[in-house]
């Protein structure tokens, strides 16, 4: 049985069956691809998080509303002298001293595999920054450090 | 009629195809029974592999379960033994022991160890087993803070008067909430002159932006309790020797003190002040070996604020070449002195306090004690820095700055008002 096409010459029953065919696989890879890649387990978009401590040299005390701010830096951007900020959180300390604990979460997706991150703190008592990161913890895309021990400098 | 050669001939031949066709369709046939079987048998072959695997991953956090269950019995029991060695009151030994009856408690409620993994699917049993291990740690450190065993300080909380020079520095937009807004502790010296540790202050630190309060314990009493024991600043002075350097244990700190001219002298009942070390009498000063420190900082390695009451703990002064060694060379300054816990050390929240020496009275070497008594009181250090950073007990020697090293400057400051200082902060 022959059947004709609108344009070009006329299929074969086999022919047609095997475009046919084609299309329907085509069709299959083309949504599996799709659901593979909206159900993507890898940790590409994974929430991730840093965990650490803080300290400084000195055994003064932090007044109630001492706030610690931690950030993460992107430092592969070299030629940008602002380094990008990925990530920062801020804490009230509330009272507490030294060592204060600290989480900072991250959204998997800002951490690319290619970059050097800095991880750094820096902390405010009244309207002064009185504690800085001058050496911070780095490390390298998705490897990152299981607990961090940031020691802050005394400003002055 | 004979047949028709040409048609038998024909059908013969029709009939050889039709079998050889059949024969090939059966060819066909078989194979894909075959396929069909080889199908069958590597899906049974996989499932029986993922059930025996998930079997096996059962067992394992079965397993897992029982021994995370049966560590946390074990720390239970350890926790009980580690509490009874402590000499601890009767009754923080029976109300630490009556949380660790409380969990187990939790552990029997399950009934069983089999019953709990039945109860719950295998991979939540590790995750609430180690939950449980952390409730019952928990439990068991609350216990123990709860207990002011006080592991830096021994326990030994002031009474009122027992330090009757000791103030406590708080940023002034706190004032009279002296809990929320202590930054540091600091030691009445003269009428007017509070000492202090320099770091408590920065370059850009103004007078007002400080007060001091004195005769005061508790550091939570509410405006209500009007303590009429605040102070105003009206310049700080820092020691022009004040210089912060990077090593391997964090900054040092040199010349690490500071002083505060008061607006008004606190000298009340129950305020006092107290003589710093001459340089001239110091070596007859550290004969007395042991110091006292006092201060309202961390009283306990669990806790992570400060301490409401003040506290005070014995220490004892190391030899210089002793703390030279602990810290390796070009660490410790002359301006430095060190004292190792014995058991108490200073903590957060402690800098600017005084380390007392008490030495047994010699009218013909010390001629002005300040407090009239079988012993004369001396300032030989102001809390500093310790190592490593944010612990309590230190794991090496505490530094104080060394008050005799600084002794010229401080007196300058306090007789003459000549004062020199890294931030002159006149009003």
């Amino acid at each position: 049985m022959l059947k004709r096409r609108p344009f070009g010459p006329p299929l074969n029953f086999a022919s047609m069956h095997l475009c046919r065919l084609t299309v329907l696989c085509m069709a299959f890879a083309l949504f599996g691809s799709n659901f593979l890649l909206a159900n993507d387990t890898s940790s590409e978009g994974q929430p991730v998080s840093l965990h650490g401590e803080i300290v400084f040299s000195g055994l003064d005390a932090l007044p109630w509303d001492s706030s610690v701010r931690i950030y993460l830096e992107d430092m592969t951007a070299a030629s940008n002298p602002q380094f990008d900020v990925v990530a920062q959180r801020t804490i009230v300390t509330h009272g507490e001293q030294i060592p204060i604990q600290f989480t900072l979460p991250l959204s998997g997706a800002v951490i690319l595999e290619d970059h050097d991150y800095l991880l750094c703190a820096d902390i405010t008592i009244g309207m002064r920054r009185q504690f800085v990161c001058k050496e911070g913890v780095s490390f390298r895309g998705k490897r990152l450090p299981e607990y961090v021990k940031l020691v802050l400098q005394r400003v002055s | 009629m004979e047949p028709r050669p040409e048609n038998n001939e024909g059908s013969s031949r029709n009939s050889l195809a039709i079998y050889r066709l059949l024969k090939i369709e059966a060819r066909r046939t078989k194979l894909v029974f075959a396929a069909l079987a080889i199908w069958s048998v590597g899906l049974t072959s996989i499932l029986t592999f993922e059930y025996q695997k998930s079997r096996v991953a059962d067992e394992i956090a079965a397993q897992n379960a029982v021994a995370v269950s049966q560590k946390l019995q074990l720390d239970i029991k350890q926790a009980s033994g580690k509490l009874a060695e402590l000499r601890t009151p009767p009754s923080f030994t029976a109300h630490a022991l009556g949380k660790n009856v409380q969990a187990l408690g939790l552990l029997e409620q399950s009934q069983s160890i089999s019953d709990f993994i039945a109860s719950n699917p295998p991979k939540e049993t590790i995750p609430d087993a180690v939950s449980l291990l952390k409730t019952t740690n928990r439990q068991v450190a609350l216990a123990a803070s709860q207990s002011n065993l006080g592991l830096v300080w021994s326990g030994n909380a002031a009474t009122e008067g027992q330090f009757p020079y000791q103030v406590g520095i708080v940023l002034s937009n706190y004032v009279p909430y002296a809990q929320r807004g202590y930054r540091c502790g600091g030691t009445l010296i003269a009428p007017k002159w509070v000492l202090t540790a320099g770091h408590c202050f920065d370059e850009d630190s103004q007078a007002e932006d400080v007060q001091v309060f004195s005769g005061k314990i508790k550091l939570s009493d509410t405006p209500a309790d009007d303590c009429n024991c605040w102070t105003t600043v009206a310049r700080i002075y820092r020691s022009p020797t004040y210089k912060l350097t990077t090593t391997q244990y964090g900054q040092t700190i040199d010349g690490d003190v500071a002083l505060l001219e008061l607006n008004e002298s606190p000298l009340r009942r129950g305020v006092e002040f107290i003589q710093i070390a001459d340089p001239a009498l110091e070596t007859q000063i550290l004969k007395a070996h042991l110091g006292t420190i006092s201060g309202w900082g961390k009283a306990s390695s669990n806790s992570s604020s400060l301490s409401d009451g003040l506290m005070y703990g014995t220490v004892k002064v190391a030899l210089d070449s002793v703390c030279a060694s602990a810290y390796g060379s070009g660490i410790v300054m002359p301006d430095m002195v060190c004292a190792n816990p014995s058991p108490a050390d200073a903590c957060s929240g402690d800098s600017g306090g005084a380390l007392v020496l008490h030495v047994p009275f010699q009218a013909s070497a010390i001629s002005r004690p300040a407090v009239q008594s079988t012993k004369a009181n001396y300032v030989e250090g102001v809390v500093s820095w310790s190592y490593p950073l944010g612990a309590c007990p230190a794991k090496k020697p505490t530094v104080y700055a060394r008050v005799p090293a600084l002794y010229k400057w401080i007196n300058g400051c306090v007789t003459t008002q000549s004062c020199p200082s890294s931030i002159v902060k006149a009003d």
